[in-house]
């Protein structure tokens, strides 16, 4: 008995690497995804490790240099403040991609946990689940988002902390969508014959749970996951627009492009929010092509052609 | 058919309920209200002034008068506009409503073009042109897209004015009216058809192939028909099958307005009083409104489901 179990185990590592190699084979071949991977990895380098080699890190405010164009000291020029607008970008970008990662995470965690749920104990359960979720579908994503914004604002969390209320908030507008999608993969998996036989053996549901309903899930998981992060940088970006989600002075894309509120800023020194934009741009797009590679690698049933 | 409708009816007593109530607490959460954000005001006019607007009820007994009401059709009465939110709602749902049309129209008629010219072109330069203008249109955000617009063609090109609806101080009558108008729509409803027409031409085009592999398409073309026939008789009829529902999907999206668009633009709609609502506090225009677009979306999902089981016989509903 001992033996057979390691000896499946064994056979399902086995299988499992397999699968993951044939992906990343296909994923390779995919040059949409792959490009939107170099772009992805280079932002990502950019944003994180840029800053310690910038001469201007950590909000140095220079009150002689305000509102410069672009020039060779200051690439994307300065901002009110004299901040240099490239720095300011880079270390906005940590937030903002922190954020849709962070988003992303919790999202994914609850939409799974309630997903696998409803599909897997249905009855009351499901419908306590499900009808949830259909409520919050009820009612348009960007009113509630200003809506919790505003309850959350009241808690005078400190500015710097402010982007993990955003992660909340977008997780709990975020998740209902996946717990549908979840819990229709629970459906229908569980019907297949060795879903019977995981029965007809007397598993455990934790057994079932985690070791064969879960690992089937996962493809689709990663999938939702790399494009819900576009999502969340998107959504970030409209709240913090609006003065609604990470505030000044941390910086984000989104309250970057705020500078555009000012109609001098606006028509006159474009340095400050088409930059802030473009990246965004850049950001979302190299995670859709991502994603969308990915897609067609893991399921080439899915494939979206 | 007959059970299925008079089930499908009964299902949303609860879901708007859960709306209903959803939408009442979150909103009751805020704190401050319209009269706590007027700083000119006593004491005892505050006192006053709750009392009269019933902001010193319990929140449960706030919430069933709220819901007596909606079952009369009253909304609800604006703080901010001194007049019932029904009557402020029809004052700009009709501006908002002509550029979602406007733009809808357009939308739908670029995507079908485009989907199915990209369907049956199927890895040409044209489709892959077409494939990464979708993925560009999905990646930007509107506000900045609006932003960029205004830059370029209202700053820098001086083609169109920046925002609002008609120019200030012109007092147009007929034509010069109308054309003032369509110069303010030009760009707001530009910004919208950018944003949406990805997404429904990437819909489209995934149909169409599917469509295009299927067994009668090849019987079709087996027979001798030429191409067009085989193409927009035979294909592109079925593959518009599932489009039914996704128009249905739409119907909210006339109403509820483009927040982020009218705001951007200066657009005098729904979508920009709901901002100017949420910055003074005017929760009853806040909540009727949410809970218009909430009974809004639930019917057209009825109705998208109603009709997709009319359009194609295959669909059983049970």
């Amino acid at each position: 008995m001992e033996e057979t179990t390691v000896q499946t185990e064994h056979m399902a590592k086995y299988r499992k690497s397999n699968l993951w190699k044939q992906v990343f084979r296909r994923l390779v071949k995919n040059k949409m995804a792959m490009t939107g991977l170099g772009f992805l990895i280079f932002i990502f380098v950019f944003c994180m490790i840029g800053p310690f080699f910038s001469p201007y890190a950590n909000g140095g405010v220079d009150a002689i240099n305000i509102n410069q164009p672009p020039s060779a000291e200051h690439w994307l020029g300065t901002d009110a403040l004299g901040r240099d607008v490239l720095t300011r970008l880079m270390e906005a970008g940590r937030i903002s991609l922190t954020v849709g990662l962070g988003a992303m995470v919790m999202s994914v965690f609850i939409g799974t946990l309630l997903g696998v749920l409803a599909g897997f104990y249905q009855g009351i359960v499901d419908q306590i689940i499900m009808r949830t979720a259909d409520v919050l579908m009820t009612i348009p994503g960007l009113p509630l988002l200003f809506i919790m914004a505003a309850v959350m604002s009241e808690w005078k969390v400190p500015a710097e902390n402010r982007l993990y209320i955003v992660m909340v908030m977008l997780s709990i507008v975020g998740w209902s969508g996946l717990a549908r999608l979840v819990r229709s993969q629970i459906l229908s998996l569980r019907e297949r014959e060795y879903m019977h036989a995981t029965e007809s053996l007397g598993l455990r549901d934790r057994r079932k749970l985690f070791v064969h309903l879960l690992p089937n899930i996962v493809p689709l998981l990663i999938v939702v996951g790399t494009l819900s992060v576009g999502g969340a940088i998107l959504s970030e970006s409209v709240l913090s627009y609006f003065g609604l989600g990470v505030v000044p002075p941390t910086a984000s894309w989104g309250n970057m492009i705020n500078a555009a509120n000012s109609l001098i800023d606006f028509q006159n020194r474009p340095w400050l929010w088409i930059p802030p934009g473009v990246a965004i741009f850049l950001t979302v797009i190299s995670i859709n092509l991502l994603g969308d590679g990915l897609r067609d690698a893991i399921d080439p049933k899915m494939k979206s052609r | 058919m007959n059970s299925y409708f008079i089930k499908r009816i009964l299902y949303l007593i609860p879901t708007l309920i859960g709306a209903s109530i959803l939408i009442f607490f979150l909103y009751s959460l805020i704190p401050g209200d319209y009269v706590d954000t007027d700083p000119n005001l006593t004491a005892e006019r505050k006192a006053e002034l709750k009392e009269l607007y019933g902001l010193d009820q319990p929140v449960i007994t706030r919430y069933f008068t709220w819901v007596g009401n909606l079952f009369q059709g009253d909304l609800g009465y604006s703080l901010q506009f001194q007049r019932p939110v029904t009557e402020v709602l029809g004052n700009y749902i009709w501006s908002s409503f002509f550029v979602a049309l406007a733009s809808l129209i357009i939308t739908w008629f670029l995507a079908i073009i485009i989907g199915v010219i990209s369907a049956t072109r199927h890895y040409s330069l044209f489709d892959s042109t077409v494939t990464f203008l979708v993925f560009a249109a999905m990646a930007t955000p509107s506000f900045f897209l609006g932003l960029i617009m205004i830059k370029f063609f209202a700053v820098d090109l001086g083609w169109f004015p920046a925002g609002g609806m008609i120019t200030t101080g012109s007092n147009f009558t007929g034509l010069e009216y109308f054309k003032d108008l369509a110069e303010h729509m030009i760009l707001p409803v530009l910004v919208l058809v950018m944003l949406s027409v990805g997404g429904l031409t990437r819909y489209f085009r995934t149909n169409m192939l599917e469509v295009v592999r299927q067994d009668f398409v090849r019987t079709a073309r087996a027979k001798g028909l030429k191409e067009r026939v085989v193409i927009f008789k035979h294909a592109f009829r079925n593959a518009m099958l599932p489009a039914i529902t996704l128009f249905a999907f739409e119907l909210p999206a006339l109403f509820s307005g483009a927040i982020i668009t009218e705001q951007i633009f200066n657009w005098p709609g729904i979508g920009a009083i709901y901002m100017q609502a949420f910055t003074v506090r005017d929760y009853p225009l806040l909540m009727g409104f949410t809970m218009f677009i909430a009974v809004l979306t639930v019917i057209s999902n009825l109705i998208a489901d109603l009709l997709y089981g009319v359009a194609d016989p295959r669909v059983r509903l049970k």
